[in-house]
């Protein structure tokens, strides 16, 4: 019993050393922990909605005299710094023609049928866009163009550009701009345009930088 | 007590001590052999972390670390079109040569997501992120007697400046390094440069916004 049991106090001794041995040699260890890439983020927000379509004009019953404005308020919520461009911009005309009730109109509008293009409000829609930013002593975001607002494109609707390359700063996070639009229906407007619908459709980009 | 045993014992007192002093007669000669002297030597791993960024100063920071000091180096708010590297210099100023081995762990996250990464086709909210697959690298390895002569002698061991490669491949190459370092005086450095860029070509490329990848790396010299 003696002699097992000198043999396993042997062994063990002999295993001990073994492992023991493997964490005697010299090393060193140095770190470098923590390197972090962390990506940017850019986001814009339109009159509060993120994600969400934005009608800013729903004009019903509109006549010849009258006018109005709309604001798009746009807000960089993102944390890198971006640029507004317009895109995508579209307008689509509709004469809404029933024969029942609008004679009126048929009696100045030679073609009441929308395979023609549509209705003619569109065409005597007379429209400013600006930036409404206050520049020059103006007021921003009232919906007028005061002080030295620059404007993005005065004329009818229908002649709108399908793109405006604004490239208007906009800070993130935070940073806050606002687009506005007057619109007006001149006196001299007859009853072509009665009934008639008029859709303007405007993608509004924030972009990284002033080339996109 | 009889003369003659008195006699005696002074003849054995005298003749022992006829002996004794015989020893110091013969020849001598003294030699030493002191200082013998057991050193034992050194490893000793410095690191040193730098790197560069081509977006805006404000947006980077370098914590170079050194000897027993983490080093790393922070990309805060990366976007499309950009790019940087990240090099870390290990020198063994030891006495003994080593063998550098590399453990590094790479972290993804998500950090939520935005309207426009749900948008992104392909995204995976929620969970690790999407920078593992769209933030491209390279890494580069050189070895030589001090950082100018490593960096002059670098070649790429993942991807190329022509093709770089996705960072989800960077943790099992790092992992698998077993790099010799000569002792101090030799080819003692050896360089890891990282590259990596964002693409802006990418049309997806809005799928990585506020993700973060992260990597954490341990260098052990050992003998």
């Amino acid at each position: 019993m003696k002699k097992v049991l000198g043999l396993s106090i042997a062994a063990l001794l002999l295993i001990g050393l073994a492992v023991g041995g493997t964490f005697a040699y010299f090393s060193n260890t140095e770190t470098s922990t923590g390197n972090t890439f962390t990506a940017g983020t850019l986001n814009l927000t339109v009159n509060g909605n993120d994600g969400a379509n934005t009608v800013v004009f729903t004009v019903t019953n509109a006549n010849p005299g009258e006018s109005g404005a709309g604001t798009w308020a746009l807000v960089n919520t993102g944390n890198l710094d971006g640029y507004i461009d317009l895109e995508n911009i579209s307008v689509t005309n509709a004469e809404n023609y029933d024969a029942n009730t609008d004679e009126a109109e048929a009696a100045d509008d030679s073609d009441t049928s929308d395979a023609t293009g549509g209705g003619e409000l569109g065409a005597n829609l007379d429209v400013v866009l600006f930036i409404d930013d206050g520049s020059g002593g103006g007021t921003a975001n009232n919906g007028i163009q005061d002080g030295t607002e620059a404007t993005i494109y005065s004329g009818k609707l229908d002649s709108i550009a399908a793109s405006y390359d604004q490239n208007l700063p906009l800070a993130g996070p935070g940073g806050t701009t606002y687009i506005s639009m007057t619109w007006s229906v001149d006196s001299s407007v007859d009853n072509i345009i009665m009934g008639d619908s008029a859709t303007l459709d405007i993608d509004v980009e924030l972009g990284q930088t002033a080339g996109q | 007590m009889p003369k003659a045993i008195i006699g005696l014992c002074i003849a054995i007192v005298v003749l022992l001590s006829l002996i004794t002093s015989t020893t110091w007669t013969y020849f001598n000669d003294t030699e030493s052999s002191s200082n013998n002297t057991f050193t034992a030597g050194t490893l000793d791993l410095v690191p040193l972390v730098t790197g560069s960024y081509s977006g805006l100063a404000s947006l980077y920071h370098i914590v170079a670390g050194g000897n027993g000091v983490n080093g790393n180096v922070v990309f805060d708010k990366i976007a499309p079109g950009q790019n940087g590297t990240i090099e870390w210099v290990l020198s063994n100023t030891g006495k003994l040569a080593g063998t550098l081995s590399i453990a590094c762990t790479t972290i993804f996250a998500e950090n939520g997501s935005s309207e426009l990464e749900s948008l992104a086709t392909g995204n995976n909210g929620g969970s690790n992120g999407d920078l593992d697959q769209y933030l491209l690298v390279t890494l580069q390895r050189g070895v030589g007697t001090d950082q100018a002569s490593a960096e002059a002698a670098m070649t790429y061991i993942l991807g190329t400046v022509s093709s770089p490669v996705a960072i989800s491949g960077l943790e099992a190459v790092l992992d698998a390094q077993n790099q010799a370092l000569a002792a101090s005086g030799g080819n003692d450095t050896v360089v890891y440069q990282l590259t990596w860029s964002l693409s802006s070509s990418d049309p997806n490329i809005n799928i990585v916004q506020s993700d973060t990848a992260q990597i954490d790396i341990t260098f052990t010299l050992s003998q």
